[in-house]
């Protein structure tokens, strides 16, 4: 369970929320909507443990993120998945660069079963057989879905996603829709911050959400 | 006595007997005598002037004869001294060839030391100043220098050597040379001396055979001289035998050993002129003496040898003062060159009585002439009486 | 992730990377390492100098090449001598004569002035000043012995100059290790900058910052001491290949073989693990100034 008590943040150009109190809750899917420049993505950082908040805490199974010696911020990190919402695709590396990389973060894979799972998980983006492309040359979508199959490759508890329904076509949400279903099914939680929850989804028990600052939360709990 | 004084003596003698012979039983012949006498006499003279001149040459022949000699060793011991001179003039020079064969060589070699020299030294110089410098300098250059140092040393250490042999042989060189012209003026000086002893020589020859020519015919003059007083004296003898057989005998022993009491030495001396014939050194001729020369004391008194009358006391020409004392028949002492007799003609004298005294001579000794005849014999007195020898 | 993950990390991100790095970091050591082993077996001028330069013991004229080698052989026996030969006097002139020719008249009547003399070469770690003087110390009250050369006031300058030469050299060689650091450190500075956004990754992926540093320095000093000891050796067979071909090289610098002595090893071992350290000090440097502050 994650749960933020009065996290606050401030920006060059002051204070972007303060005294947020959330909670998520394991096997749950929690999109975080707001407009652009509003702290989605600090949030989700915040929440993740990458980045402090310049107010509150963050608590993770009963252990703060901020106040400890850092051993737990460094084991949600390596427990937890991020999708940001660009992927630079510098370095010449291609989608097996990032599936080794990923296995490095992972601990005890083998080179026999990341390649397994690489296939694997990239099959089940859509782009199957694109192991050893460049990912210069992938397009945006297909960069967003190696990063999630990147991630998914560690089997993290919780996913945080930034902007990855952003251009999302339908069939790609209805995916995503599935996928994250089935994580928190297996009780993974999934935090997605988006500009806005897609239609779909609202339509599917996503409900108006609740406001927490700037932001509105649509929770979908295994079933939703 | 030289051999005319002897003469003399004898012609004397013989004089002095004829005179002893009471001459008036013989008027004719004593007259006769006399003239033969006085002719003897003359011949006697001239003799005696002969004799003396013959004397005198042949002295100075002696005389020229010892200084040729003298001169003829003077210069065979000059020709001995030019030779030894001239033999040492040839090993002197000699020494010379020798000397300067080594100074030559020795200035060559030390000429050719001395370009060796400056070469070397020249060229090492150069290789120095070629070296690039300091910063090339290895110890094997250092080492090349110290040998190059050393050669040079040692090359002009020997050039050194070489100057200074070359100038002692110089040195000797010139002291040789002085001892060659010290050897050629000896040798120019005892040639000149050599030609002067040569002149001399040839003159004193000179000399030497005009003497001898001179001597020769004063032994000329003598020989005839000798012969004519031979004559002489055989005609005073026959005329002497004359006179005797026409004289009554004389009383007396007719022998010297027959005088009683023997006969007396007529003083001390010692006898310098034996009897018999004698070489004369004078003359050089042998001569026979008829009586003995008796040297003693300068004045010492002359004594009778045995008693008897004195029969003549006189002076001879070249002889001196003459006593002749008559001991028996036909038994005469002559006495010759005395100082004084003390006795004169007639006087009666004893054996061993003063009859005279012998001259002083500077030299402190002085000689009595002695003879002992016996019928016209001279008799050896040495037989008859005892001298010193 | 684990440790055992994270070794050898950039071989894993960027292997094509790290390896052309590595054969860059190879030809480096191997320079470095040719030329410290130079060093180290040629002591910089001592080599060419102490086979350059001989002691002489000049002997006294009457002395017979019996004694000559007899003096040679005590000489041999001093400390600091590598060698030590007699030479008569006949070898004597005929040094005098390739040195300064056509100077054969000086010869002369008298025979050959020169008399036989003692070679003596030092060692080469005892070329010093203190050593030949201490040499000529022992051989100079020796009756037979005339003289020593030893150089004198050049010797003094010359040995200056070596040691301002080898403190050149030195000098050369510290500053190739500096550039060499300065390689190492620039090629880490790329590297982290090219890896920085996989670095950022990992870190995000909860890979600790200083535990990506220990194990990037770990992995820099592993591959620098390997590629040392790489080096090193490749330098050591070059030296003995060339040597065998090159006789003139051995004398230089000096006989390979040398290598295997303590004097050579040991700095050798100290240049292998100042490799690794560079190496390590490099990587650790550049990833501390790279490094983004967390936010």
């Amino acid at each position: 369970m994650i749960e933020a008590f009065r996290v606050g943040a401030v920006s060059r150009n002051g204070t972007l929320w303060d005294g947020l109190d959330l909670a998520f809750d394991d096997g749950e899917v929690c999109v975080v909507t707001g407009p652009p420049a509003s702290g989605k993505t600090l949030l989700l950082r915040i929440l993740r443990g990458d980045r402090r908040p310049d107010a509150g805490d963050v608590v993770v199974g009963g252990e703060s993120l901020y106040r400890g010696d850092g051993a737990a911020t460094r084991a949600f990190l390596a427990s937890s998945g991020v999708v940001p919402e660009s992927f630079h695709a510098g370095g010449g590396h291609a989608v097996r660069d990032l599936f080794r990389l990923s296995s490095v973060a992972g601990a005890g894979i083998s080179s026999k079963e990341r390649r397994e799972r690489e296939e694997e998980l990239l099959a089940l983006m859509g782009i199957g057989g694109a192991r050893d492309a460049a990912l210069s040359s992938l397009s945006l979508s297909e960069r967003a879905r190696v990063s999630l199959a990147v991630e998914l490759f560690r089997g993290p508890k919780v996913l945080f996603a930034d902007m990855l329904l952003h251009n999302a076509g339908r069939e790609w949400t209805d995916m995503l829709g599935g996928l994250f279903r089935a994580l928190a099914r297996e009780g993974k939680t999934i935090l997605l911050a988006e500009r806005t929850i897609p239609d779909r989804w609202r339509y599917a028990g996503g409900g108006d959400g609740i406001a927490k600052g700037p932001f509105r939360l649509f929770r979908f709990g295994a079933k939703g | 006595m030289t051999f005319p004084g002897r003469l003399a003596l004898i012609a004397a003698c013989l004089a002095a007997g004829l005179v002893l012979v009471p001459a008036a039983q013989a008027a004719d012949s004593v007259s006769k005598l006399r003239k033969e006498k006085a002719r003897l006499t003359e011949m006697k003279q001239k003799a005696e002037k002969a004799a003396a001149e013959l004397a005198e040459t042949i002295r100075r022949e002696k005389s020229t004869r010892s200084k040729v000699d003298d001169l003829q060793a003077k210069l065979a011991r000059q020709r001995r001294s030019i030779a030894r001179i001239d033999k040492r003039l040839l090993a002197l020079g000699g020494q010379v060839d020798r000397a300067e064969r080594d100074v030559r060589a020795l200035e060559e070699e030390r000429g050719k030391s001395q370009r060796g020299l400056s070469a070397a030294t020249a060229g090492v110089f150069a290789g120095e100043r070629e070296r690039p410098g300091a910063l090339s300098l290895t110890a094997s250059s250092e080492r090349q220098r110290y040998f190059a140092r050393r050669v040079l040393a040692n090359e002009l250490a020997r050039y050194g050597r070489l100057t200074a042999d070359k100038e002692e042989k110089e040195r000797i060189l010139t002291g040789i040379e002085r001892k060659v012209e010290d050897s050629e003026r000896r040798m120019a000086e005892q040639k000149k001396v050599s030609e002067k002893l040569a002149s001399r020589q040839e003159a004193e020859r000179q000399r030497l055979s005009e003497i001898e020519k001179k001597k020769k015919e004063k032994a000329r003059e003598l020989r005839a001289l000798r012969a004519r007083i031979g004559r002489m004296e055989a005609l005073v003898s026959r005329i002497e035998r004359q006179v005797r057989r026409s004289e009554p005998r004389k009383q007396g022993p007719s022998r010297f050993s027959g005088i009683p009491g023997g006969l007396v030495a007529p003083l001390e001396g010692k006898v310098v002129g034996r009897f018999g014939k004698q070489l004369d050194p004078v003359f050089d001729v042998v001569v026979e003496n008829r009586g003995v020369e008796i040297e003693a004391e300068s004045g010492a008194a002359i004594r009778a040898v045995g008693g008897g009358e004195v029969v003549f006391a006189g002076g001879v020409s070249g002889f001196g003062k003459v006593l002749i004392i008559q001991h028996g028949s036909g038994l005469f002492s002559v006495y010759g060159k005395a100082e004084t007799f003390s006795v004169s003609q007639g006087r009666k004298v004893m054996a061993g009585e003063p009859v005279g005294k012998l001259p002083a001579n500077p030299g402190g000794k002085s000689v009595l002439y002695l003879e002992l005849r016996a019928a016209g014999t001279a008799i050896d007195p040495a037989t008859l009486i005892h001298f010193s020898r | 992730m684990t440790f055992s993950s994270l070794l050898l990390i950039e071989w894993k991100i960027a292997p094509r990377a790290m390896l052309r790095e590595t054969a860059g970091r190879f030809i480096l050591l191997l320079a470095l390492g040719s030329f410290l082993l130079c060093l180290l077996l040629s002591g910089g001028m001592n080599r060419l100098l102490s086979g350059q330069w001989t002691v002489t013991a000049i002997l006294r004229a009457s002395v017979p090449a019996a004694e000559g080698e007899g003096i040679a052989g005590k000489a041999v026996g001093l400390p600091g001598v590598r060698s030590a030969a007699y030479k008569d006097p006949e070898a004597a002139w005929k040094e005098f004569l390739a040195a300064y020719p056509g100077l054969e008249s000086l010869r002369g009547a008298g025979g050959n002035p020169l008399p036989g003399h003692v070679e003596i070469r030092m060692r080469p770690d005892r070329f010093t000043e203190a050593d030949i003087r201490a040499v000529e110390a022992a051989l100079r009250p020796l009756p037979h012995v005339e003289k020593i050369l030893y150089g004198g006031e050049a010797l003094a300058g010359l040995l200056r100059i070596r040691e301002w030469v080898n403190a050149f050299f030195w000098a050369g060689f510290a500053l190739l290790c500096g550039v060499t650091f300065l390689i190492f450190v620039l090629q880490e500075k790329a590297r982290c900058l090219s890896l920085a956004a996989d670095f950022e990754f990992l870190r995000e992926r909860g890979v600790p910052a200083r535990s990506l540093s220990i194990s990037r320095a770990s992995a820099a000093v592993l591959t620098g001491f390997i590629l040392a000891i790489a080096a090193t050796g490749a330098s050591a067979l070059l030296l003995f290949l060339l040597e065998s071909r090159l006789p003139l090289l051995g004398r230089v610098i000096g006989p390979a073989t040398e290598i295997l002595t303590p004097s050579v090893l040991i700095p050798l071992a100290m240049f292998l693990f100042s490799a690794a350290i560079a190496s390590g000090a490099a990587s650790s440097l550049q990833w501390s100034a790279v490094q983004s502050p967390r936010k």
